[in-house]
């Protein structure tokens, strides 16, 4: 097909004005999840909170302990292992 | 800069990364003997004693002599996070979860002390301009830090503050590394003025770009926990302000929290025996 400005101007602005829908509904939530977070550790004496704080570290980087997981048992499955693990 | 005359004796707060450390190879050219201190908080207990980089740099600089030590500064964290609650919550909102700002004001409270007991008046940290939104890495709460140095007649300063930082470290770049586990981009701009560059042309690192790899996280103690705290600046406040308003609000804080803490340091600096402090721990 051949190009067409005026299709890929529209493509664009369509998909700018649907970014821009989203755009807020996104940070409302972000910042209803970020009052949540944040005002239960604003009521913790300090050891709670540093337990808090580890848990809400430890389920950030969750995926990325998962992909770890994931990386390994699919380097098994193939014989194979991670050449930079040691 | 560092001044050209030469000092005998300098502190450094070191957590043993590529940063503080460059800072003790350029310190180890002009003065005698430096005092590395460390710091350690319950939320980074379970994190590595630096004493990789003490070594390295005690082979390079065999004239120069290095004491490390490792200071507990919990107690003063939770009392700079607790202290007038209520009050500091009306005033202060969310940004009271600004613990990592806490831990450094503490560093640096306790690093007086530690002057104040040694004669020694002269301080350096490995500040460079990365994660500006930290309190301690903030150029206005910096000035507030360097000020009550100066009130207790310590210099202050950051050596490789205005050097080059490498390139953002990104998810895909920890999936594609070399045998050890550094950065792709680590040869990409090879003439930057970093302190990982500086510290492989000394012979120091094997290598010019270590931030973030196994190698790194093996040789430095951890920052404060700021998973939380980053929720708070990104999610909550950067959302709907200004990045400016955001510092506005910070050093007003961080003023507080300095102002409060000169109780604790009065009463610290006029115990001759420093009987209340949590005592330093010799490392090196």
């Amino acid at each position: 097909m051949a190009f067409n400005p005026i299709w890929t101007l529209t493509f664009r602005t369509a998909i700018l004005y649907v970014m821009r829908i989203w755009i807020y509904p996104i940070r409302i939530l972000r910042t209803l999840v970020a009052i949540i977070v944040c005002g239960i550790a604003l009521l913790l004496p300090y050891k709670a909170r540093l337990a808090y704080f580890s848990m809400v570290a430890f389920c950030v980087h969750l995926p990325f302990y998962v992909f770890g997981h994931l990386a390994k048992f699919i380097l098994k499955k193939l014989d194979s292992e991670n050449p930079y693990a040691s | 800069m560092l001044p050209d005359e030469s000092f005998d004796a300098c502190v450094i707060l070191f957590s043993g990364g590529t940063d503080s450390t460059c800072v003790a190879a350029i310190c180890a050219e002009k003065h005698r003997e430096i005092h590395l201190l460390t710091f350690e908080e319950a939320a980074t207990k379970k994190s590595p004693l630096p004493m990789e980089n003490v070594s390295r740099l005690k082979e390079r600089f065999e004239n120069v002599r290095f004491n490390h030590f490792m200071i507990s500064t919990d107690r003063l964290v939770r009392r700079l996070a607790y202290l007038n609650y209520f009050k500091n919550l009306k005033k202060h909102g969310f940004f009271l979860l600004s613990t990592p700002g806490f831990s450094s004001l503490s560093w640096h409270l306790r690093t007086i002390v530690y002057c104040k007991k040694m004669g020694i008046d002269q301080v350096y940290d490995g500040m460079t301009q990365e994660l500006l939104h930290f309190p301690g890495h903030m150029p206005k709460v910096r000035e507030l830090i360097r000020q009550m140095y100066a009130d207790h007649g310590i210099k202050f300063g950051s050596p490789v503050i205005n050097w080059d930082v490498p390139p953002d470290q990104r998810f895909t770049d920890r999936l594609i590394v070399d045998r050890h586990g550094f950065s792709i981009y680590a040869n990409a701009q090879p003439n930057r003025r970093t302190t990982g560059f500086y510290l492989y042309e000394k012979a120091i690192l094997p290598h010019p770009n270590v931030k973030g790899s196994l190698f790194d996280r093996k040789m430095q103690h951890d920052c404060y926990p700021f998973v939380v705290f980053n929720i708070f600046v990104f999610w909550l406040f950067l959302s709907w302000k200004s990045f400016e308003s955001y510092e506005i609000r910070m050093t007003a804080l961080m003023a507080d929290k300095i102002l409060e803490a000169k109780n604790w340091l009065d009463t610290s600096l006029a115990d001759e025996a420093f009987s209340e402090l949590e005592h330093e721990k010799r490392l090196v």
